[in-house]
């Protein structure tokens, strides 16, 4: 294993036994590629690398961010997500529940007992975003519907327009999509992109949305097939002086049953949009276009699609109402508050048994009905304190804080202030990031 | 969640009218007022009134009345309750449901006994309405509100003399005129502001009816703490606020302090943060300008329901019950502790364009439920939709009966027994409600407080007392003690004729 830049005075590094990836230490430029073996409840963070004779044991604070690109092998995809009463979120395939104990079947962790007190909210069903797209994957891809691929290059996942340059592809966007892609600039980016389009062509009117981005702000539109002049949807004040690092992450999620557009800037929410012109389009195309002055470039990569149903968002988002009352959120957006007295297994899935303050018999609701579950808060209780300095994600937006794990024959193994001892799978954990207190370890300061 | 809390804390209490005393308003079509005493109507119809300095009862014709504001728009005795129901036509009827069986729902009304209406002339059954308690419901008076503008913060004092040359009165600034149960914005110039500094707790809605005639430019501020920057003094000379164009939104932070500010245009809008920091610096936050699209047309009337919430940073807004747009302000992890801008309690509204006349009206603030929009915004066409009174909960489905204090509601999931007491709203599904007719040329409109609003043609009655044959409801007898205005020819029209001279 090969080691980056090491900025770090004095230290010499044992040989690596297994490769992690990137690891990020306190200090402008940082940085060690090496494995780390173990975090322990004090902070200390055992550090394994081909440069020292001995593993580095950096005291808490000194890792700020361990990125890992080991791939979790046969994974497959979680159908539902449970965030506990600390704010963390576990992905889940199979939740059951009896009594005060939730039965869960996680991809991350295998089966696992949760206390219902744990518990804050449960989301059912396949995660809102269902990947339909990735890429760009090549040149190709983005210019056989007749886009001359003059000035774009493709290289590692990016188009890069050297010049004036067009590229489109019929993406087959679902009703209701999320379109998320990564533009950077090397001095001004001057960038347009239709979506929901329903051709290759660009000089037809049709019904499409166009989002622009150049020195002047970022603005979205509905383009029409009726000939008229583009009709503002959102005009932002979002100048490319606003990103020093020449980068944007755009997000734009379009609800076509509901006509309503959600925007999404570095992952901060921009606004919620309503398309004022009916019907909405229909097509399924993404066009970028770059107008890029000679000598310049602009690129796009990471350009994913996802479907989108805007459901589960809104029901997370809801108010949780009497802290002291269970909810159920259904699918057609209906709304009970009461008792979850039992998620059971059913011919179909789970069922799940709810009483209502209103019925005298409990509600069955199959869990395809069932969007999502605020659990009461035991009386008295209060929110659970963040103890645990360091945070682990996961797959599928998974983060768990924990006080200390080690590192072992690709497995991690963890305590978690809630869940107790843990134990993830192989290539489970995508990346550890401190969040603790680096005032108080800077005091205690440096490097064993 | 807490249930509605009785309506009479929340409201400002009625003043007390001594019976002799009863100073009620009279308007004409053409502009001219009266003041005097209303006596009631007889066959005509024809309207009595009473002025001290008239020897007898007068009659008018009441084709030529506009309204009779009653009370000074201070009732005898404010309705003590919230219920109602809203029919097809817009009436809002106050009272307490008592049953509903064999399609017709029954209600026990404060001022007109027992009603019998058929469910299909409802469109909407409100036992605990509006998602919270009252702060604000008016305007039915001038008090509380101030007409200002940078120049004057507390306000611009009493309006210019008449007798005065036009000269002397060409530099006065612009102000909202008060009449009858609405304010108007009739002047040239825009830029004087029509604020109340205060109506607006944590969670907040505030609903208002507008209506405009040519452009329409009005930023509605809210949230907002009215805090004054400092004027920087130029050497010796006493220091003077800066002067403003109508738009120019550095006026915002002058008038309107720390607050949230929503500019509403024909065409598009846009929400604003305005600031005055610790040292009274004023500023304008362009970057969370969002223009949005917005069709309103040059001239008409739409109800504005803007929903705010300190609490989640959480602004909604609402244009005929219909969703526009939403903002994400604060963090929502962290009450109370996030980036809301919007300090203070008060809201306002400034005219931002020359010669944009403008009429607000049927202004009602409440605490906000924090019913998401998904629910709150919708109607469907073939089922009921009920909404719980805690805020939250809300089911779709049948309403089959009411009896007892209880709502049978059948739902796909099976059978629910719902406490009227625990409601708030039931929509009705569009397609079982009646399309609304229009109303008769010598109906007369009468309004109550907080919430009632009852048309129908005026049979005869005295001062205190109105008998209406209703068209849904029959013959009635409408006791006047609660009502605040007698509208006559009340228009369902679009666009109302609305005298700018009034």
């Amino acid at each position: 294993m090969r080691i980056s830049n090491i900025a770090i005075l004095g230290i010499l590094l044992p040989a690596l036994p297994a490769p992690a990836d990137d690891i990020l230490l306190s200090g402008a430029g940082n940085r060690l590629t090496g494995e780390v073996r173990s975090i322990e409840p004090s902070g200390i963070v055992e550090l394994a690398s081909p440069l020292t004779t001995e593993p580095l044991r950096l005291t808490g604070g000194s890792v700020r961010k361990v990125t890992f690109t080991a791939a979790a092998p046969g994974r497959s995809t979680p159908e539902g997500s449970l965030e506990l009463s600390n704010g963390d979120r576990l992905p889940v395939r199979q939740v059951r529940m009896s009594g005060d104990v939730l039965q869960v079947d996680s991809p991350d962790l295998g089966k696992i007992d949760i206390p219902r007190d744990a518990a804050h909210t449960l989301q059912v069903g396949i995660e809102g975003l269902n990947k339909v797209y990735q890429g760009p994957k090549s040149l190709r891809e983005w210019t056989s519907g007749g886009d001359d691929p003059k000035n774009w290059l493709f290289r590692d996942g990016t188009l890069r327009a050297e010049g004036t340059a067009r590229a489109s592809a019929g993406l087959d966007l679902p009703r209701s999509f999320v379109l998320k892609f990564t533009l950077s600039w090397d001095n001004l980016p001057n960038v347009r992109v239709w979506f929901a389009d329903s051709e290759n062509s660009v000089e037809e009117a049709r019904d499409r949305y166009l989002l622009q981005f150049n020195r002047a702000g970022m603005e979205l539109k509905r383009e029409s097939s009726e000939g008229r002049h583009p009709v503002p949807i959102a005009v932002l004040n979002r100048t490319p002086d606003l990103y020093p690092d020449r980068r944007l992450e755009v997000e734009i999620a379009v609800d076509r049953n509901t006509s309503r557009i959600h925007l999404f800037l570095n992952g901060e929410p921009e606004g919620t949009f309503e398309d004022p012109v009916t019907p909405v389009p229909a097509g399924g195309v993404v066009r970028f276009e770059c107008n890029t002055s000679r000598g310049q470039t602009q690129e796009i990569h990471r350009i994913e699609v996802y479907q989108f149903d805007d459901s589960r968002r809104r029901h997370h988002s809801e108010d949780r109402g009497d802290p002291e009352t269970d909810s159920l959120i259904s699918r057609d957006d209906d709304r009970w508050g009461g008792r979850l007295m039992e998620i059971a297994s059913g011919p179909g899935g789970a069922v799940f048994r709810f009483k209502s303050d209103f019925q005298e018999k409990p509600l069955e609701l199959p869990e395809e009905e069932v969007s999502t579950i605020f659990f009461a808060r035991k009386e008295g209780e209060k929110p659970a304190e963040e103890a645990s300095p360091f945070v682990l994600k996961l797959r599928d937006n998974g983060s768990l804080r924990v006080k200390s794990c080690r590192f072992a024959e690709g497995r991690v193994d963890a305590e978690h202030p809630l869940l107790g001892p843990i134990r993830f799978a192989g290539g489970a954990v995508t990346e550890m990031e401190w969040v603790g207190d680096s005032e108080r370890d800077e005091k205690e300061g440096g490097s064993e | 969640m807490t249930r509605l809390r009785p309506l009479l804390l929340a409201l400002p209490l009625a003043t007390a009218h001594a019976a002799e005393t009863r100073h009620d308003l009279l308007r004409f079509t053409n502009g001219d007022q009266l003041h005097g005493t209303y006596l009631g109507i007889k066959p005509g119809p024809v309207m009595s009134w009473m002025r001290e300095d008239v020897g007898g009862p007068v009659e008018f014709k009441t084709t030529q009345l506009r309204h009779v504001v009653l009370h000074g728009g201070r009732p005898d005795k404010v309705l003590p309750l919230l219920s109602h129901v809203s029919l097809a036509n817009g009436d809002r009827i106050p009272g307490t449901i008592t049953g509903l069986a064999d399609d017709t729902l029954t209600l026990d009304s404060p001022f007109a006994g027992s009603l019998r209406i058929p469910c299909r002339q409802i469109s909407m059954i409100s036992p605990n309405p509006l998602g919270g308690r009252v702060f604000y419901h008016g305007p039915f008076s001038e008090d509380e509100w101030i007409n200002v503008d940078p120049a004057h913060p507390d306000g611009l004092g009493p309006a210019a003399d008449d007798d005065k040359e036009d000269a002397e009165n060409e530099d006065e600034a612009g102000r909202w005129e008060f009449s009858g149960s609405s304010w108007y914005w009739r002047e040239k110039s825009g830029g004087t502001a029509l604020i109340r500094k205060d109506g607006m707790p944590d969670r907040a809605m505030l609903r208002f009816e507008l209506a405009w005639k040519s452009r329409m430019a009005l930023a509605i501020g809210f949230h907002a703490d009215f805090k004054r920057p400092v004027l920087e003094a130029d050497g010796d000379e006493k220091p003077e606020p800066p002067r403003f164009s109508p738009g120019d939104t550095s006026a915002l932070p002058w008038i309107f302090g720390n607050a949230y500010v929503l500019q509403l245009n024909s065409n598009y809008l846009r929400l604003t943060r305005s600031f005055v920091d610790e040292d009274g610096r004023p500023s304008v936050d362009p970057n969370r300008s969002n223009l949005n699209q917005l069709r309103l047309g040059d001239s008409g009337k739409v109800v504005v329901e803007l929903r705010a919430s300190r609490d989640s940073g959480r602004i909604s807004l609402f244009v005929d019950d219909e969703f526009v747009a939403q903002w994400s302000e604060g963090d929502e992890f962290a009450p109370g502790e996030g980036k809301y801008v919007g300090k203070g309690a008060g809201f306002g509204f400034l005219p931002q364009m020359d010669d944009c006349p403008v009429r607000i009206s049927d202004i009602i603030t409440t605490e906000w439920n924090g019913m998401p929009d998904s629910a709150r915004s919708m109607q469907l066409e073939d089922q009921d939709i009920v909404l719980m009174a805690n805020g939250t909960d809300r089911f779709a489905g049948r309403v089959e009966g009411i009896d007892g204090g209880l709502i049978d509601f059948e739902t796909k999931h099976g059978s629910f027994r719902l406490p009227v007491e625990e409601v708030a709203e039931i929509r009705l599904a569009s397609n079982d409600v009646a399309e609304p007719s229009e109303a008769p040329a010598d109906a007369v409109l009468v309004r109550y407080s907080p919430i009632g609003a009852i048309s129908g043609l005026p049979v005869g009655g005295d001062g205190d007392t109105l008998r209406l044959s209703h068209p849904v409801a029959g013959e009635i007898d409408l006791s006047l003690e609660s009502a605040v205005m007698l509208e006559f020819h009340p228009s369902n029209r679009i666009i109302d004729d609305w005298d700018a001279d009034f």
